[in-house]
Formats: structure tokens, sequence, C-alpha cells
């Protein structure tokens, strides 16, 4: 037999001999993500799956299927519940497939402005001695920060993509890329 | 909660494989299901949770060190279970073997027996 490894779809499979175990054990453990996600937060919160059914008003057998299966038989109104009995929330983001990056960063720049606006609501209406005002105040230099280093990495990367010609006309833009600019 | 060393599986110390031959024959459904709900325990492990602080329906202890792991979302023929032991110092899950609910009692004596020679 083998070493030790990290790999236990692998291990499924040399110890079965047969390398159709070892694929369907991959598969199944590339299937369970979510349910791992899932799982830890659960831990996380130091919950039974008993303690999180009575939570979600379900039996404990239902939790216990969910986190016994994979991603695929899952359903999308129990993870709400469950996520919800741990105090979280699910966001869903559906969006054409062909959507241009340009679009979904647009998209992403609304979601924060809107948050950004929540926030200076929030220090507004702050009304215990400035502290809440502060420290949003602090928070939005370090979002301003960390936007401006994320921005100054890319940008610098798309500049060194770029060379401009002696008549001005820049080159090095291809037809996807005329599209998002 | 991550810790630096991640935990790893060791199948050195596998008896039964008499047994293990046939369940991969005849029910190699169940087999992958319990390998699957390994990788989810060492997942755990792998993101500081305690043995003592599990609770997943699927993963029991037996005593003495010795823990199994059975499947689920599959129609079991033969309800199949996989039996574990754990280093925590060393961080290492030694698979022992892989048996079914008419031979539990032996199963579970033997890998007892092999469970006390890598766990103290």
């Amino acid at each position: 037999m083998s070493a030790r490894t990290k790999n236990i779809a692998s291990l499924a499979g040399e110890l079965a001999e047969s390398d159709e175990i070892k694929e369907a054990v991959e598969q199944q453990i590339q299937s369970s993500r979510l349910i791992n996600t899932l799982i830890s937060m659960r831990m996380d919160a130091q919950l039974s799956q008993a303690a999180l059914a009575k939570h979600m008003k379900c039996s404990q057998g239902k939790v216990s299927k969910m986190e016994g299966g994979t991603d695929e038989t899952l359903k999308l109104y129990d993870v709400v519940e469950y996520v919800g009995a741990l105090d979280h929330g699910i966001q869903l983001n559906i969006h054409p497939n062909n959507m241009p990056k340009s679009e979904k960063i647009k998209h992403h720049v609304f979601m924060i402005h809107d948050l950004l606006n929540d926030l200076a609501k929030l220090a507004k209406d702050d009304d215990v001695n400035g502290e809440i005002a502060k420290k949003i105040d602090t928070f939005f230099g370090e979002v301003l920060m960390n936007f401006m280093r994320g921005f100054a990495e890319n940008h610098q990367t798309v500049q060194s993509c770029l060379t401009v010609s002696l008549g001005g006309a820049v080159e090095g833009i291809t037809e996807e890329t005329k599209s998002l600019v | 909660m991550m810790t630096d060393k991640e935990w790893e599986a060791d199948a050195d110390h596998f008896v039964l494989k008499t047994q293990l031959k046939k369940i991969v024959k005849n029910h190699s459904e169940e087999y992958a299901s319990c390998f699957v709900n390994l990788d989810k325990v060492m997942r755990q492990l792998n993101n500081g949770h305690h043995l003592r602080a599990f609770h997943i329906n699927f993963f029991k202890s037996e005593g003495k060190g010795l823990y199994r792991i059975g499947q689920t979302s599959v129609s079991p023929s033969m309800e199949t279970r996989l039996y574990v032991c754990f280093n925590e110092e060393e961080k290492v899950c030694y698979i022992l073997a892989v048996g079914g609910k008419k031979t539990q009692r032996s199963d579970i004596a033997t890998c007892q027996k092999v469970a006390s020679t890598l766990i103290k």
C-alpha cells in the first residue's frame, strides 16, 4: 500500500484496485463543496444536527440527509433555511453566461456604492458620541486603499500590454476587449 | 482556524482484505460513499474541528479510539461502513477495514486491536 496521502479518492481507488472507483469518489468529492461549507458553518456555530434542525424547524433526519448527500441533491430552499438558522443569508447572482466582464464590474461597483451609502447613512444617524461614525470613516479609508491597490496592480498589467504607436493609435487591443472599453 | 499541517490518511494497516474485495465487487457504490464521507470528516478536521465535537450522523465512535464512517445517499443493498482511527498528534487517519452489518461485531473487535497499537 502507498504512503500517507491527502487524496482520499486515490486511496479509495488504490485499495479497491479500481480507477473507476477512484473517479467516482473524486467526482462525488467535487460535488460536495457546498455541503462541506455547510457542515463547517454548523460546526463553527457548535451546533449538533439536532440543534440545527430545531432552529430550522425540521427533523434531524433532514439535516443528516442534507449533509450526507452531494451538492446536486441539495434543494435551494433547504440551503436558505440551513444558513438562515446559522444567522447567515444567501446572495444569488444570476447573469447571462456571455455577460461581458465590464458589465459584471459595473454591477459590483453599483452594489458597493449602495452598501457604502448604507454605511454613510448609519454614520449620519450615529448618536453614540460619533464612535460609529469614526469606525465607518476608518473603514471607508481601508476600502479606498484596498480598491486603489487592486486597481493599480491590474491597471499596470493592462498598460504593459499596450504599445502606443507613433501616430497615437493604441495597438494590442483585440475585438473582444474593444467591446469592453 | 486552519493549522499548518494538514491531516493525512494512511492505509498501511488495513486488515480484512478478503472482505474488502467482496465489498468492492458487490457494493462499490456503498464503498465509494464511505470514502466521500471520510473526505468530509478529514475536511472538518483540517478546519480545526475536534473529533469529540463532531455531530455527523454517518460518523460514530465504536469505542477504544475506533470510529466508523457509514455510507449515505445510496440505496444500500448492504449497509457498509469504513473503520478508522485517528492519531491527533500526528494528524493521521488510519483506514483499518471496510465491513457490513453482519460482520460488525468481529470487524470492530479486530479493528479495535489494530487501533490500540496505532493511537497510544
